[in-house]
Protein backbone atom coordinates (compact mmCIF):
# COMPACT_ATOMS: atom_id res chain seq x y z
CA UNK A 1 0.00 0.00 0.00
CA UNK A 2 1.23 3.50 -0.82
CA UNK A 3 0.78 6.24 1.69
CA UNK A 4 0.63 9.91 0.94
CA UNK A 5 3.23 12.04 2.70
CA UNK A 6 0.73 13.65 5.03
CA UNK A 7 -0.49 10.31 6.36
CA UNK A 8 2.86 8.65 6.58
CA UNK A 9 3.71 10.12 9.99
CA UNK A 10 0.37 9.03 11.40
CA UNK A 11 1.13 5.49 10.28
CA UNK A 12 4.66 5.58 11.65
CA UNK A 13 3.41 6.91 14.95
CA UNK A 14 1.24 3.81 15.22
CA UNK A 15 4.30 1.65 14.62
CA UNK A 16 3.66 0.78 10.96
CA UNK A 17 7.04 -0.45 9.71
CA UNK A 18 5.80 -0.62 6.14
CA UNK A 19 5.23 3.14 6.18
CA UNK A 20 8.67 3.61 7.72
CA UNK A 21 10.23 1.53 4.98
CA UNK A 22 8.49 3.63 2.32
CA UNK A 23 9.70 6.83 3.89
CA UNK A 24 13.23 5.46 3.82
CA UNK A 25 13.00 4.45 0.15
CA UNK A 26 11.72 7.85 -0.86
CA UNK A 27 14.06 10.13 1.07
CA UNK A 28 17.22 8.22 1.93
CA UNK A 29 19.31 8.94 -1.19
CA UNK A 30 18.46 12.65 -1.57
CA UNK A 31 19.10 13.12 2.16
CA UNK A 32 22.53 11.52 1.80
CA UNK A 33 23.40 13.97 -0.98
CA UNK A 34 22.05 16.75 1.19
CA UNK A 35 24.22 15.78 4.19
CA UNK A 36 27.15 15.42 1.83
CA UNK A 37 26.91 19.13 1.05
CA UNK A 38 27.75 19.83 4.68
CA UNK A 39 30.23 17.13 5.56
CA UNK A 40 31.67 16.33 2.08
CA UNK A 41 32.07 12.65 2.87
CA UNK A 42 29.52 10.23 1.48
CA UNK A 43 30.15 7.43 3.97
CA UNK A 44 29.78 9.82 6.85
CA UNK A 45 26.65 11.29 5.27
CA UNK A 46 25.12 7.84 5.03
CA UNK A 47 25.79 7.22 8.68
CA UNK A 48 24.32 10.59 9.74
CA UNK A 49 21.17 10.05 7.72
CA UNK A 50 20.75 6.55 9.11
CA UNK A 51 20.95 7.98 12.60
CA UNK A 52 18.15 10.40 11.74
CA UNK A 53 15.99 7.47 10.67
CA UNK A 54 16.84 5.53 13.83
CA UNK A 55 15.81 8.55 15.93
CA UNK A 56 12.62 8.98 13.98
CA UNK A 57 11.56 5.41 14.68
CA UNK A 58 12.65 5.44 18.29
CA UNK A 59 10.86 8.71 19.03
CA UNK A 60 7.92 8.01 16.76
CA UNK A 61 5.38 8.24 19.58
CA UNK A 62 6.27 11.88 20.14
CA UNK A 63 6.06 12.69 16.42
CA UNK A 64 4.02 15.71 15.36
CA UNK A 65 1.84 14.19 12.67
CA UNK A 66 0.97 17.55 11.19
CA UNK A 67 4.52 18.42 10.13
CA UNK A 68 5.63 17.48 6.65
CA UNK A 69 7.94 14.43 6.60
CA UNK A 70 10.12 16.09 4.00
CA UNK A 71 10.71 19.23 6.00
CA UNK A 72 11.19 17.23 9.21
CA UNK A 73 13.80 14.95 7.61
CA UNK A 74 15.82 17.67 5.86
CA UNK A 75 15.91 19.83 9.00
CA UNK A 76 16.97 16.87 11.13
CA UNK A 77 19.77 15.99 8.72
CA UNK A 78 20.89 19.61 8.60
CA UNK A 79 21.03 19.87 12.40
CA UNK A 80 22.88 16.62 12.71
CA UNK A 81 25.42 17.61 10.05
CA UNK A 82 26.05 20.99 11.65
CA UNK A 83 26.41 19.38 15.08
CA UNK A 84 28.93 17.05 13.59
CA UNK A 85 30.92 19.89 12.00
CA UNK A 86 30.88 21.89 15.23
CA UNK A 87 32.32 18.95 17.13
CA UNK A 88 34.91 18.42 14.45
CA UNK A 89 35.87 22.09 14.54
CA UNK A 90 37.29 21.69 18.00
CA UNK A 91 39.87 19.41 16.48
CA UNK A 92 40.38 21.20 13.23
CA UNK A 93 40.81 24.90 13.98
CA UNK A 94 39.60 26.53 10.77
CA UNK A 95 36.83 25.16 8.65
CA UNK A 96 35.47 28.01 6.62
CA UNK A 97 33.22 25.86 4.53
CA UNK A 98 31.01 25.31 7.55
CA UNK A 99 30.12 28.97 7.61
CA UNK A 100 29.88 29.17 3.83
CA UNK A 101 27.24 26.50 3.67
CA UNK A 102 25.12 28.22 6.28
CA UNK A 103 24.89 31.22 3.95
CA UNK A 104 23.24 29.24 1.17
CA UNK A 105 19.45 29.23 1.49
CA UNK A 106 18.19 25.94 2.91
CA UNK A 107 15.62 25.56 0.13
CA UNK A 108 18.30 25.79 -2.55
CA UNK A 109 20.33 23.06 -0.91
CA UNK A 110 17.29 20.81 -0.76
CA UNK A 111 16.63 21.42 -4.45
CA UNK A 112 20.25 20.71 -5.23
CA UNK A 113 20.11 17.46 -3.29
CA UNK A 114 17.00 16.44 -5.20
CA UNK A 115 18.74 17.12 -8.47
CA UNK A 116 21.74 15.08 -7.30
CA UNK A 117 19.35 12.26 -6.48
CA UNK A 118 17.79 12.53 -9.92
CA UNK A 119 21.19 12.25 -11.61
CA UNK A 120 22.17 9.43 -9.28
CA UNK A 121 19.03 7.54 -10.26
CA UNK A 122 19.96 8.01 -13.92
CA UNK A 123 23.40 6.56 -13.21
CA UNK A 124 21.90 3.55 -11.47
CA UNK A 125 19.54 3.05 -14.40
CA UNK A 126 22.38 2.78 -16.95
CA UNK A 127 23.05 -0.73 -18.29
CA UNK A 128 25.62 -2.50 -16.07
CA UNK A 129 28.60 -2.27 -18.41
CA UNK A 130 27.83 1.26 -19.40
CA UNK A 131 27.55 2.31 -15.75
CA UNK A 132 30.81 0.62 -14.84
CA UNK A 133 32.62 2.53 -17.55
CA UNK A 134 30.96 5.81 -16.63
CA UNK A 135 31.85 5.42 -12.92
CA UNK A 136 35.49 4.69 -13.72
CA UNK A 137 35.70 7.72 -15.96
CA UNK A 138 33.70 10.23 -13.93
CA UNK A 139 34.38 9.30 -10.31
CA UNK A 140 37.70 7.51 -10.52
CA UNK A 141 39.09 9.86 -13.12
CA UNK A 142 40.45 7.15 -15.37
CA UNK A 143 41.34 7.94 -18.98
CA UNK A 144 39.57 6.03 -21.75
CA UNK A 145 42.70 4.03 -22.48
CA UNK A 146 43.07 3.03 -18.79
CA UNK A 147 39.45 1.93 -18.64
CA UNK A 148 39.87 -0.15 -21.77
CA UNK A 149 42.92 -1.83 -20.28
CA UNK A 150 41.29 -2.38 -16.91
CA UNK A 151 38.15 -3.94 -18.36
CA UNK A 152 39.91 -5.69 -21.19
CA UNK A 153 37.81 -4.02 -23.89
CA UNK A 154 38.64 -1.80 -26.83
CA UNK A 155 38.96 1.98 -26.54
CA UNK A 156 36.30 2.19 -29.26
CA UNK A 157 33.85 0.41 -26.92
CA UNK A 158 34.65 2.81 -24.10
CA UNK A 159 34.08 5.76 -26.44
CA UNK A 160 30.72 4.43 -27.56
CA UNK A 161 29.54 3.48 -24.08
CA UNK A 162 30.50 6.88 -22.71
CA UNK A 163 28.53 8.54 -25.49
CA UNK A 164 25.51 6.41 -24.62
CA UNK A 165 25.90 7.06 -20.88
CA UNK A 166 26.05 10.81 -21.26
CA UNK A 167 23.10 10.86 -23.63
CA UNK A 168 20.94 8.76 -21.31
CA UNK A 169 21.76 10.96 -18.36
CA UNK A 170 21.04 14.09 -20.34
CA UNK A 171 17.69 12.71 -21.46
CA UNK A 172 16.84 12.04 -17.87
CA UNK A 173 17.44 15.63 -16.95
CA UNK A 174 15.36 17.06 -19.73
CA UNK A 175 12.03 16.88 -17.92
CA UNK A 176 13.53 18.49 -14.90
CA UNK A 177 13.72 22.17 -14.49
CA UNK A 178 17.41 22.82 -14.49
CA UNK A 179 18.18 25.08 -11.61
CA UNK A 180 21.05 27.45 -11.55
CA UNK A 181 24.28 25.96 -10.56
CA UNK A 182 25.12 26.95 -7.06
CA UNK A 183 28.79 27.54 -6.82
CA UNK A 184 29.73 25.41 -3.98
CA UNK A 185 33.10 24.81 -2.46
CA UNK A 186 33.74 21.61 -0.68
CA UNK A 187 36.05 21.71 2.29
CA UNK A 188 39.41 20.56 1.20
CA UNK A 189 40.49 17.37 2.79
CA UNK A 190 44.09 17.83 3.65
CA UNK B 1 30.59 18.43 -42.69
CA UNK B 2 27.75 16.18 -41.42
CA UNK B 3 28.12 13.88 -38.50
CA UNK B 4 25.34 11.67 -37.16
CA UNK B 5 23.92 11.83 -33.64
CA UNK B 6 25.84 8.81 -32.33
CA UNK B 7 29.06 10.41 -33.41
CA UNK B 8 28.06 13.65 -31.72
CA UNK B 9 27.34 11.86 -28.45
CA UNK B 10 30.69 10.12 -28.59
CA UNK B 11 32.47 13.35 -29.38
CA UNK B 12 30.62 15.26 -26.63
CA UNK B 13 31.52 12.65 -24.03
CA UNK B 14 35.15 12.66 -25.16
CA UNK B 15 35.37 16.43 -24.99
CA UNK B 16 33.62 16.79 -21.62
CA UNK B 17 35.59 13.99 -19.99
CA UNK B 18 38.86 15.41 -21.27
CA UNK B 19 39.63 12.55 -23.61
CA UNK B 20 39.44 14.45 -26.91
CA UNK B 21 42.51 14.78 -29.09
CA UNK B 22 43.49 18.13 -30.58
CA UNK B 23 41.81 17.25 -33.86
CA UNK B 24 38.66 16.17 -32.06
CA UNK B 25 38.62 19.39 -30.05
CA UNK B 26 38.68 21.40 -33.27
CA UNK B 27 35.91 19.22 -34.67
CA UNK B 28 33.90 19.76 -31.50
CA UNK B 29 34.25 23.53 -31.57
CA UNK B 30 33.17 23.58 -35.19
CA UNK B 31 30.06 21.57 -34.33
CA UNK B 32 29.33 23.82 -31.33
CA UNK B 33 29.30 26.89 -33.50
CA UNK B 34 27.04 25.33 -36.12
CA UNK B 35 23.71 25.85 -34.38
CA UNK B 36 22.29 27.31 -31.14
CA UNK B 37 20.77 23.89 -30.27
CA UNK B 38 24.24 22.47 -30.14
CA UNK B 39 25.17 24.92 -27.41
CA UNK B 40 22.08 23.87 -25.48
CA UNK B 41 22.94 20.21 -25.85
CA UNK B 42 26.43 20.91 -24.66
CA UNK B 43 25.15 22.86 -21.63
CA UNK B 44 22.87 20.08 -20.57
CA UNK B 45 25.61 17.51 -20.96
CA UNK B 46 27.88 19.57 -18.75
CA UNK B 47 25.16 19.64 -16.10
CA UNK B 48 24.72 15.89 -16.21
CA UNK B 49 28.46 15.44 -16.02
CA UNK B 50 29.42 17.97 -13.36
CA UNK B 51 26.51 18.13 -10.98
CA UNK B 52 27.35 15.04 -8.98
CA UNK B 53 30.81 14.56 -7.59
CA UNK B 54 30.01 11.22 -6.03
CA UNK B 55 27.43 8.51 -6.45
CA UNK B 56 25.46 6.06 -4.38
CA UNK B 57 24.70 2.67 -5.84
CA UNK B 58 21.34 0.97 -5.41
CA UNK B 59 23.07 -1.89 -3.68
CA UNK B 60 24.67 0.39 -1.05
CA UNK B 61 21.26 1.85 -0.35
CA UNK B 62 19.84 -1.64 0.11
CA UNK B 63 22.73 -2.48 2.39
CA UNK B 64 22.14 0.68 4.43
CA UNK B 65 18.51 -0.24 4.83
CA UNK B 66 19.43 -3.59 6.33
CA UNK B 67 22.01 -1.91 8.52
CA UNK B 68 19.33 0.44 9.75
CA UNK B 69 17.15 -2.51 10.69
CA UNK B 70 20.07 -3.93 12.65
CA UNK B 71 20.59 -0.66 14.46
CA UNK B 72 16.92 -0.63 15.38
CA UNK B 73 17.21 -4.20 16.60
CA UNK B 74 20.06 -3.38 18.94
CA UNK B 75 18.15 -0.36 20.13
CA UNK B 76 15.26 -2.69 20.93
CA UNK B 77 17.62 -4.87 22.93
CA UNK B 78 18.54 -1.88 25.07
CA UNK B 79 14.93 -0.95 25.47
CA UNK B 80 14.05 -4.45 26.60
CA UNK B 81 16.70 -4.25 29.26
CA UNK B 82 15.13 -1.09 30.59
CA UNK B 83 11.48 -1.98 30.58
CA UNK B 84 9.62 -4.83 32.14
CA UNK B 85 6.24 -4.79 30.67
CA UNK B 86 3.56 -7.35 31.49
CA UNK B 87 3.08 -8.52 27.99
CA UNK B 88 4.37 -7.66 24.63
CA UNK B 89 5.32 -9.31 21.44
CA UNK B 90 8.94 -8.98 20.57
CA UNK B 91 9.37 -9.04 16.87
CA UNK B 92 12.75 -8.90 15.24
CA UNK B 93 13.71 -8.76 11.62
CA UNK B 94 16.94 -10.59 12.15
CA UNK B 95 19.80 -9.87 9.83
CA UNK B 96 22.94 -10.25 11.85
CA UNK B 97 23.74 -12.78 14.45
CA UNK B 98 25.08 -10.52 17.16
CA UNK B 99 22.20 -8.14 17.72
CA UNK B 100 19.82 -11.05 17.91
CA UNK B 101 21.92 -12.92 20.37
CA UNK B 102 22.12 -9.85 22.55
CA UNK B 103 18.45 -9.23 22.29
CA UNK B 104 17.60 -12.65 23.54
CA UNK B 105 20.21 -12.79 26.25
CA UNK B 106 19.17 -9.47 27.72
CA UNK B 107 15.64 -10.50 27.55
CA UNK B 108 16.22 -13.54 29.64
CA UNK B 109 18.42 -11.90 32.16
CA UNK B 110 15.62 -9.51 32.85
CA UNK B 111 12.88 -12.03 32.85
CA UNK B 112 14.34 -14.41 35.39
CA UNK B 113 13.17 -12.59 38.51
CA UNK B 114 9.60 -12.45 37.31
CA UNK B 115 9.49 -16.06 36.14
CA UNK B 116 6.61 -18.08 37.47
CA UNK B 117 3.77 -15.66 36.97
CA UNK B 118 1.33 -16.05 34.17
CA UNK B 119 2.75 -13.83 31.47
CA UNK B 120 2.65 -14.89 27.88
CA UNK B 121 5.70 -13.68 26.09
CA UNK B 122 6.53 -14.61 22.60
CA UNK B 123 9.81 -14.21 20.81
CA UNK B 124 9.72 -14.23 17.04
CA UNK B 125 12.83 -14.28 14.89
CA UNK B 126 12.36 -13.87 11.16
CA UNK B 127 14.62 -13.82 8.12
CA UNK B 128 13.50 -11.33 5.49
CA UNK B 129 13.43 -12.22 1.81
CA UNK B 130 16.88 -12.78 0.42
CA UNK B 131 18.52 -13.22 3.81
CA UNK B 132 19.47 -16.02 6.13
CA UNK B 133 19.35 -15.33 9.86
CA UNK B 134 21.09 -17.16 12.62
CA UNK B 135 20.25 -17.03 16.29
CA UNK B 136 21.14 -18.76 19.52
CA UNK B 137 18.30 -19.96 21.68
CA UNK B 138 18.38 -19.55 25.48
CA UNK B 139 19.51 -23.18 25.90
CA UNK B 140 22.50 -22.59 23.60
CA UNK B 141 21.06 -24.37 20.58
CA UNK B 142 21.75 -22.69 17.26
CA UNK B 143 19.17 -22.05 14.58
CA UNK B 144 19.71 -20.88 11.00
CA UNK B 145 16.53 -19.46 9.55
CA UNK B 146 16.17 -19.53 5.80
CA UNK B 147 14.88 -16.63 3.73
CA UNK B 148 11.26 -15.71 4.29
CA UNK B 149 10.92 -18.00 7.31
CA UNK B 150 10.49 -17.48 11.02
CA UNK B 151 10.57 -19.23 14.35
CA UNK B 152 8.55 -18.43 17.45
CA UNK B 153 8.99 -19.57 21.02
CA UNK B 154 7.37 -18.77 24.33
CA UNK B 155 10.00 -17.16 26.43
CA UNK B 156 8.68 -18.23 29.80
CA UNK B 157 8.01 -21.87 29.06
CA UNK B 158 11.00 -22.54 26.80
CA UNK B 159 13.71 -24.51 28.58
CA UNK B 160 11.48 -25.37 31.57
CA UNK B 161 10.23 -28.93 31.08
CA UNK B 162 10.95 -29.02 27.39
CA UNK B 163 12.22 -26.78 24.63
CA UNK B 164 9.60 -25.96 22.05
CA UNK B 165 9.91 -23.86 18.89
CA UNK B 166 7.30 -23.18 16.23
CA UNK B 167 8.56 -22.99 12.66
CA UNK B 168 7.05 -21.43 9.55
CA UNK B 169 9.28 -22.04 6.53
CA UNK B 170 12.71 -23.61 6.65
CA UNK B 171 15.36 -23.77 9.37
CA UNK B 172 18.42 -25.78 10.30
CA UNK B 173 18.85 -26.68 13.97
CA UNK B 174 21.90 -27.66 15.93
CA UNK B 175 20.43 -28.68 19.22
CA UNK B 176 22.45 -28.86 22.42
CA UNK B 177 22.08 -32.29 23.98
CA UNK B 178 19.85 -32.42 27.04
CA UNK B 179 17.84 -35.62 27.59
CA UNK B 180 15.95 -34.06 30.51
CA UNK B 181 14.44 -31.36 28.33
CA UNK B 182 13.43 -32.71 24.93
CA UNK B 183 13.60 -30.27 22.02
CA UNK B 184 10.57 -30.05 19.78
CA UNK B 185 9.98 -28.24 16.48
CA UNK B 186 6.30 -27.66 15.83
CA UNK B 187 5.04 -27.09 12.29
CA UNK B 188 1.59 -26.98 10.82
CA UNK B 189 1.75 -30.59 9.69
CA UNK B 190 4.12 -32.42 11.98
CA UNK B 191 6.31 -32.10 15.05
CA UNK B 192 9.94 -33.12 15.28
CA UNK B 193 11.21 -34.42 18.63
CA UNK B 194 14.90 -34.60 19.46
CA UNK B 195 17.26 -34.49 22.40
CA UNK B 196 20.50 -33.34 20.80
CA UNK B 197 21.22 -33.38 17.11
CA UNK B 198 21.59 -31.44 13.84
CA UNK B 199 18.79 -31.41 11.31
CA UNK B 200 16.94 -29.38 8.70
CA UNK B 201 13.19 -28.81 8.60
CA UNK B 202 11.38 -27.39 5.59
CA UNK B 203 7.70 -26.59 5.99
CA UNK B 204 6.73 -23.57 3.91
CA UNK B 205 3.11 -22.61 4.20
CA UNK B 206 1.36 -23.38 0.96
CA UNK B 207 3.62 -26.30 0.12
CA UNK B 208 1.25 -28.54 2.11
CA UNK B 209 4.12 -30.75 3.08
CA UNK B 210 7.07 -31.16 5.37
CA UNK B 211 10.59 -32.39 4.80
CA UNK B 212 13.19 -33.23 7.42
CA UNK B 213 16.79 -34.11 6.73
CA UNK B 214 18.97 -35.42 9.52
CA UNK B 215 22.66 -34.55 9.51
CA UNK B 216 23.71 -35.97 12.89
CA UNK B 217 22.06 -37.74 15.83
CA UNK B 218 18.48 -38.94 15.89
CA UNK B 219 15.10 -37.32 15.32
CA UNK B 220 11.52 -38.44 15.46
CA UNK B 221 8.85 -36.93 13.26
CA UNK B 222 5.29 -37.07 14.51
CA UNK B 223 2.39 -36.17 12.20
CA UNK B 224 -0.33 -33.97 13.61
CA UNK B 225 -3.08 -35.53 11.50
CA UNK B 226 -5.37 -38.37 12.66
CA UNK B 227 -2.90 -41.23 12.45
CA UNK B 228 -0.25 -39.47 14.56
CA UNK B 229 2.23 -41.69 12.77
CA UNK B 230 5.80 -41.37 14.07
CA UNK B 231 8.92 -41.88 11.98
CA UNK B 232 12.43 -42.26 13.34
CA UNK B 233 15.32 -41.06 11.15
CA UNK B 234 19.00 -42.00 11.00
CA UNK B 235 21.73 -39.61 9.84
CA UNK B 236 21.69 -39.00 6.08
CA UNK B 237 18.01 -39.78 5.77
CA UNK B 238 15.21 -37.55 4.57
CA UNK B 239 11.61 -37.93 5.65
CA UNK B 240 9.00 -36.20 3.55
CA UNK B 241 5.27 -36.06 3.89
CA UNK B 242 2.62 -34.46 1.70
CA UNK B 243 -0.79 -33.61 3.11
CA UNK B 244 -3.39 -36.13 1.98
CA UNK B 245 -0.82 -38.89 1.53
CA UNK B 246 -1.00 -41.91 3.79
CA UNK B 247 2.62 -42.50 4.60
CA UNK B 248 5.84 -40.72 5.26
CA UNK B 249 8.48 -41.38 2.59
CA UNK B 250 12.04 -42.02 3.71
CA UNK B 251 15.07 -41.87 1.43
CA UNK B 252 18.85 -41.74 1.71
CA UNK B 253 20.15 -38.32 0.71
CA UNK B 254 23.26 -36.18 0.72
CA UNK B 255 22.64 -34.04 3.80
CA UNK B 256 24.96 -31.26 2.56
CA UNK B 257 22.64 -30.67 -0.31
CA UNK B 258 19.80 -29.75 2.05
CA UNK B 259 21.80 -27.78 4.56
CA UNK B 260 24.24 -25.75 2.45
CA UNK B 261 21.85 -22.77 2.35
CA UNK B 262 22.77 -21.87 5.93
CA UNK B 263 26.23 -20.82 4.79
CA UNK B 264 24.61 -18.48 2.33
CA UNK B 265 24.96 -20.96 -0.50
CA UNK B 266 22.60 -23.13 -2.40
CA UNK B 267 24.05 -26.30 -3.75
CA UNK B 268 22.60 -27.74 -6.90
CA UNK B 269 23.51 -31.24 -7.89
CA UNK B 270 21.92 -32.27 -11.13
CA UNK B 271 18.98 -29.91 -10.69
CA UNK B 272 16.84 -28.60 -13.55
CA UNK B 273 16.60 -24.94 -14.50
CA UNK B 274 13.05 -25.07 -13.13
CA UNK B 275 14.38 -26.02 -9.68
CA UNK B 276 16.95 -23.27 -9.85
CA UNK B 277 14.39 -20.66 -10.87
CA UNK B 278 12.13 -21.61 -7.97
CA UNK B 279 14.98 -20.93 -5.53
CA UNK B 280 16.03 -17.68 -7.18
CA UNK B 281 12.44 -16.42 -7.17
CA UNK B 282 12.25 -17.08 -3.45
CA UNK B 283 15.60 -15.53 -2.64
CA UNK B 284 15.37 -12.40 -4.76
CA UNK B 285 11.63 -11.87 -4.73
CA UNK B 286 11.26 -11.74 -8.51
CA UNK B 287 9.40 -13.64 -11.26
CA UNK B 288 11.01 -15.67 -14.01
CA UNK B 289 9.61 -16.35 -17.46
CA UNK B 290 10.95 -18.89 -19.93
CA UNK B 291 10.68 -18.02 -23.61
CA UNK B 292 10.71 -21.73 -24.36
CA UNK B 293 9.26 -24.03 -21.67
CA UNK B 294 11.66 -26.80 -22.74
CA UNK B 295 14.48 -24.70 -21.29
CA UNK B 296 13.20 -25.54 -17.82
CA UNK B 297 14.51 -29.06 -18.23
CA UNK B 298 18.09 -27.92 -18.68
CA UNK B 299 20.24 -29.64 -16.03
CA UNK B 300 22.62 -27.88 -13.68
CA UNK B 301 25.09 -28.52 -10.99
CA UNK B 302 26.95 -25.97 -8.94
CA UNK B 303 26.83 -23.55 -6.13
CA UNK B 304 25.00 -20.26 -5.91
CA UNK B 305 25.67 -17.82 -3.17
CA UNK B 306 22.95 -15.81 -1.44
CA UNK B 307 25.45 -13.08 -0.96
CA UNK B 308 26.02 -12.51 -4.63
CA UNK B 309 23.51 -10.46 -6.47
CA UNK B 310 21.01 -11.64 -9.00
CA UNK B 311 23.03 -10.39 -11.97
CA UNK B 312 25.93 -12.57 -10.88
CA UNK B 313 23.68 -15.63 -10.73
CA UNK B 314 22.22 -14.83 -14.15
CA UNK B 315 25.68 -14.30 -15.63
CA UNK B 316 26.65 -17.71 -14.30
CA UNK B 317 23.68 -19.29 -16.04
CA UNK B 318 24.50 -17.40 -19.20
CA UNK B 319 28.10 -18.58 -19.22
CA UNK B 320 27.48 -22.20 -18.36
CA UNK B 321 24.29 -22.82 -20.27
CA UNK B 322 24.26 -20.17 -22.99
CA UNK B 323 20.94 -18.91 -21.76
CA UNK B 324 20.39 -15.18 -22.17
CA UNK B 325 18.42 -13.01 -19.85
CA UNK B 326 16.83 -9.64 -19.71
CA UNK B 327 15.21 -7.93 -16.80
CA UNK B 328 12.17 -5.72 -16.82
CA UNK B 329 10.82 -4.39 -13.53
CA UNK B 330 10.83 -7.40 -11.25
CA UNK B 331 10.56 -9.90 -14.09
CA UNK B 332 13.36 -11.85 -15.66
CA UNK B 333 13.04 -13.38 -19.11
CA UNK B 334 15.23 -16.25 -20.17
CA UNK B 335 15.82 -17.45 -23.69
CA UNK B 336 18.28 -19.65 -25.48
CA UNK B 337 21.25 -17.83 -26.88
CA UNK B 338 20.86 -18.04 -30.66
CA UNK B 339 24.56 -18.06 -31.30
CA UNK B 340 25.29 -21.14 -29.23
Amino acid sequence: MKFSDSHIFEKIKKGDDDAFSQLFDKFYTPLCFFANKYVADMDLSRSLVQQVFVDLWVKREKLNVHSSPKSYLYHSVKNRSIDYLRKEKKNIPVNESCENIELIPFRDLVEEAELNDKINKAINKLPDKCREIFILCRFENLKYSDIAKKLNISVKTVEMQMGIALKKMRDNLSDYQIINLIIFLHPKKN
Amino acid sequence: MRINSDEINTLLAKYISGNASEKETTQFNEWLGNAPENKKLHGKSIQAWEKNNTWLSDSSVRQDKYELQTRLTSYLARQIRQTKRKSFIYKVAAILVIPITFAITFYFLEQKPSAGNEQTQICEIAAPKGHVSKCILPDGSEVWINTNSSIIYHTNSFNKKYREVELVGEAYFEVVKNTEKPFRVKTEIANINVTGTAFNVKAYPGSKGIETVLAKGCVEMELNSGSQQTTVLSPGEKASYKMGKKNVAIEKVDADFYTSWRNGEILFKDATLNDLIKELERIYDIRFHLKDPALGEYRFRGMFSYNSDLIEALEKIKRTAGINYYIENKEVWLNKNQLN
